[in-house]
Parts: structure tokens; sequence; C-alpha cells
């Protein structure tokens, strides 16, 4: 991979972290293609028909948590989670079909009130190039957490 | 020293007809009571035959506090058993679940096999001659027994048998089974975990609450159900909604939706595969009106049930409440997966449970969250004396036995929730 698409594959990561951590959720869904997958496994399953997660969605569903978000009766986001995500340790490899798997690794504080925790993972990304943007095809993110007991999840990771 | 105020004598006091007293969320010493009172003294629910299918086969969970195995042994007897070696009381078991047919205690090397008997002791010709094995076999609940697939346990030698128990909360365990082929539900799609700063009673009472529903969840009856199917479902528990609050004895509770006509609403436009599925409970089931009435509930708004004082059956849901502490509570959520169905079923299953009841998910955060305010506003408000439990009073209908019904928004469930809660807490003590 050349080191162009290399940067071009981290500012990605980077500009998506900073949407979530900017709660620019509108934004994050429209970084998603229309058959866009997004999973947060609950234990080390690997097909998501047979197991039960924390999220499956695809991209209807994501766009439905926006309606969530844009309620005032979203009660678990008031007051919002605050977040602030490190992303590093990227890895990308060509994949067929003009795509491309990313993997990084993700520490992120999460604040909410006065309770403040840690949420740590492997983040693994398929991207497809479209019109000279990149679009995510899957984002999986495997918690090291993921089998704690959380008290709220809703804001995304 | 006990307060005063929770004797037998005097605790019912703190629970009125309409009313209850807030120290009996918050205070310590309460909770310490329940755990003797009422997850030492009735039926507790423990797990589901689907997760120990073979000889050998077990899982760790609690009774209240206390941490236990439940396992099968290599005779396929059931036997649920104090996690703790008899040694020193190390954890015995570290695992969530597997198969072995010895458990090894880490510290000393004494073995339990999977009946709980112990079978070899490092150096045992250290140990003085009247020693007997057989005497520290690890601690058994006193009854295991199990009821359409889900197994309970209690510590209490003297308890009723577990039908009798049930009562008619088993009709609605079967239905719930019978929703399979099978006559038995799988809960092989693994748990969503959750838990909060707040009373295990608060999630016991939320599960039974036809009232919330409508305000807590605005956001998804109301909006996102608007983009989705056309339209709002608050209607379902709404104050003309024909849906009930059910009091069915013993505890155990139902918020009835069997009269609510789903399909007017839905449309009854059915999937090859959900034909398939309905005519293998009607295959399987004799009785055709009953085959007709599960069919009818459809794993879809039948009914929630609360199995008093830990197991709640939701549409595709199997729900454990777990309480840690006064002010914790871990509480499990499993998809039910049929048997003898379409995969396309039991995903579509999967991804309705994902959709309402984890963590992440449109629906359960939501109460979560009322949980967390309502302990906050609990414990750090003694102005704040009475819970009120009322609704309903004046127009509830009292049926055969314990057996009360009212309409969905009346609080009747919660009303036969605290009458058993008053009467294990006053019962006489066994020890
Ligand atoms: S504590 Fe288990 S063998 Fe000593
Ligand atoms: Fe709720």
């Amino acid at each position: 991979m050349n080191p162009e698409t290399r940067q071009q594959i981290e500012d990605f990561l980077y500009t998506e972290a900073r949407l979530l951590d900017q709660r620019d959720y509108e934004q994050w869904v429209a970084l998603f293609a229309e058959d866009g997958i997004y999973w947060i496994p609950a234990g080390d399953e690997a097909d998501p028909n047979e197991s039960v997660a924390l999220i499956y969605d695809n991209k209807k569903r994501l766009e439905e948590r926006l309606i969530r978000i844009g309620s005032n009766r979203f009660w678990a986001q008031q007051p919002a989670t605050q977040t602030c995500r490190i992303v590093g340790n990227v890895v990308a490899t060509e994949a067929p079909g003009d795509e491309i798997e990313v993997q990084s690794r993700l520490i992120m504080t999460v604040l909410r009130r006065d309770r403040k925790e840690l949420l740590s993972g492997v983040c693994d990304f398929r991207l497809r190039q479209e019109d000279d943007r990149y679009l995510i095809v899957n984002k999986t993110v495997r918690l090291i957490e993921r089998e704690q007991h959380f008290d709220n999840l809703t804001f995304l990771i | 020293m006990i307060n005063e105020r929770y004797s037998p004598a005097a605790l019912p006091a703190l629970v009125k007809d309409d009313r209850v007293h807030r120290d009996l969320f918050v205070d310590p010493q309460v909770f310490d009571l329940e755990m003797a009172n009422i997850y030492h003294r009735t039926w507790v629910y423990v797990g589901h035959e689907s997760e120990i299918r073979n000889p050998g086969d077990f899982k760790t969970t609690t009774i209240g506090t206390e941490p236990v195995i439940l396992s099968r042994d290599t005779d396929g007897d059931l036997h649920v058993m104090v996690n703790a070696c008899r040694h020193r009381g190390v954890t015995l078991c570290e695992e969530a679940g597997g198969n072995q047919k010895f458990f090894v205690c880490a510290y000393h090397g004494w073995v339990f096999d999977s009946a709980g008997s112990l079978v070899n002791v490092p150096e045992v010709e250290g140990q003085p001659p009247e020693f007997s094995p057989a005497e520290f076999g690890l601690t058994q609940a006193a009854k295991v027994d199990s009821f359409r697939g889900f197994i309970f346990a209690s510590f209490n030698e003297d308890v009723p048998p577990l039908v009798d128990h049930l009562g008619e909360a088993a009709k609605f365990i079967a239905m719930f089974a019978d929703l399979s082929p099978s006559g038995s539900v799988d809960v092989s799609s693994g748990v969503t975990r959750y838990q909060y700063e707040g009373n295990w009673k608060q999630q016991v009472e939320n599960s039974m609450d036809g009232y919330h529903a409508a305000i807590t969840h605005h956001s998804f009856f109301d909006e996102v159900l608007q983009a989705r199917i056309g339209r709002s479902m608050a209607s379902i528990v709404s104050g003309s909604s024909p849906a009930k609050s059910v009091a069915l004895g013993n505890g155990h509770s139902l918020i009835d939706f069997r009269d609510f006509d789903r399909k007017a609403i839905l449309g009854a436009d059915q999937p090859k595969s959900e034909v398939d599925w309905h005519n293998g409970v009607r295959a399987n089931l004799e009785d055709h009106d009953y085959a007709e009435e599960v069919i009818r509930v459809n794993g879809g708004d039948g009914f929630n049930l609360l199995v008093y004082p830990n197991l709640v059956l939701i549409n595709n849901q199997i729900r454990v409440i777990q309480p840690v502490a006064n002010n914790h509570t871990e509480v499990l959520a499993y998809p039910a997966l049929l048997e003898q169905v379409d995969e396309e079923i039991n995903v579509a299953r999967v991804r309705a449970h994902e959709d309402f009841y984890g963590p992440a998910s449109f629906g359960a955060p939501d109460d979560i969250e009322m949980f967390k305010r309502q302990w906050q506003g609990l414990s750090r408000s003694p102005s704040m004396q009475w819970l009120l439990y009322n609704r309903g009073l004046h127009r509830e209908e009292r049926g055969e036995g314990e057996r009360y019904s009212s309409q969905v928004t009346d609080e009747t469930a919660h009303r036969g929730i605290w009458r058993r809660w008053v009467e294990l807490m006053t019962a006489e003590v066994q020890t």
C-alpha cells in the first residue's frame, strides 16, 4: 500500500473518531455505505446470526438511532455521555473488490454524570472507496469489556 | 442488631395497601434480610436446561448474593452447589460454564465431583482418623427442580413443590416454551448483561409496569416506531388498552397483552418461515384451542411474566435479576431461541432482542436510567418517605384465590408483589 493511501486511511479513522467524540452522529452515520454494518459483539463469536450482540446495526437501524438522538425524551442520553478516544496501531491491508481492511486499537474515556469509565478494544473496518472518499462497509468493535455488565452503552463506540 | 421496625410483627406497618416505605429499598439491613428470607426461602431461578444439556455440564450463577454452581452430574441429575471449597472457602470454580467431571480447588487441591461429593484430599493421612469426607461435600441447595426447561432451586428444605409454588405462572411458562415446535426454547445465542446503581426490586417492579412504557419509552414507541412501521404503539399501554396488570399469587405477576390485537394493527402477512413455524407448533400440541392461543401469543406482545423473585419472561427474552447489594443490581438477558424452525426466525429473535433489551438498545437503557434516577431520589431524600402503589385500587377485580386483575396502567401486579414480599419476610425463620 502506498504511503499516500495509508495516510488517507489514517485521516479517515481520525475523522471518524472525532465525529463520535463530538457527537456529530448524522455525519458519522453518513460514513456508512448503504449496505454497511456496525457490530459490537457481546462475546467471542464469529457469526452474528448465531449470537446476540451488544449492537448489530444495518444502515436503517443506524438511522433510527438518529431519531432517538434527536428526541428530547432520550432519557439515557440526558445528560449526554462525553467521550474522548485515542485511535492507534493502525494496520491496513488491501482486500478484494477495491476494498481495504483496517485494524486499529481504541482506548476511550467515557464520562456520564460523575461516573468515569475506560473502554478499550480492537476495531476492524472494511472500507470501500467510492467517488474519492471512503465508506464503511463494516465496523466491528471487539471490546475487552464485552462480557462485563454495562449500565449504558447508548453512546456509540 | 436488627432494627425492631423490620421484625415480623412490625414490618407490615411499612407496607400499606397503597404505599411502601422507602427504607425497604434503601436500608442495607433490609437487603440482608431479603437475602435470607426471600432468596434463601423460596424457589429461585438458576438456569435453563439448554445451558447444561449433557452430563458434566455446569454453569456458575448466584442465589441472591450467594455464588452457586448449577451442575448436571455424570448420572444426569441436577445439583446446585455453593461455589466455595469446604476446606477454607476458596471459590472453587471461576468459569462461567463448561463441562468437567471434577472441580479441583486451586488452594490445597481438594477435589469435588459433579455431584458435589468430596472425592480427594491431598496428603489425606494428615487428617485425623475421624475425618469423614462424606461430611465435607459441597453445600447444596435443598431442592432443585425444573419446569419446561426452567431450573429453580431452593435452600429451604420445607419449600412447597415447585409446581405448587408456580401456580398459574406455570401455564404462562408452558406457553412460552410451546412457542417452540419442540416444546422447549434454547438460550444458545448468549446473553447481554447490564447493571445499575439501585435496588433489585426496581427491576422487578419495572418488568411489571405497564404505566411507564408510553412515557419512559416515548422515543421508541412513538418516534422510532413512527418511522419504522408508520405508527406509534403507545396505545398498547394506554389507559384505554384492553391489556391488564395481573397479580397471580405468590408474587408472580403478568402484564397480559393477549386481548390486544396486534395483527389488526400490523397486518397479518406471514412469511413462509413463520407459517412453517406455526404449523410446527400445531403439530406438537394436541389441544387445538391451546395451540391457537400459543400462536396468537406469537412471541410478540403476548404477556410479560414475572416468576417471583428473579425471573422475567418478556416477548423473546429470558431476564434474570441478580441482587448484588442494596444499591447494586445485575441483570442478564437471554434471547429465547426456538427449536425446529427456519434459521431466519431465530435470527429475527436475536435482532429483536438487540432492538429493545440490550444495554445499547432502544428500550432497556431508558429503564436503567429511571432506576438510577429513582435511586438518586430515594437514597438521598429521607423526606421522600413513601412510594405510592395505589393505581387501580378502586377498580381491580379479585379472581380466585390471590388473583387480582386490572387495567394495564394500574399497579395491581405491584401490590401482589408486595403482598408476597411481606409474606416471605415475616414467615417463621427456618435455620
Ligand atoms: S481452600 Fe480449598 S483446598 Fe484448601
Ligand atoms: Fe421499560
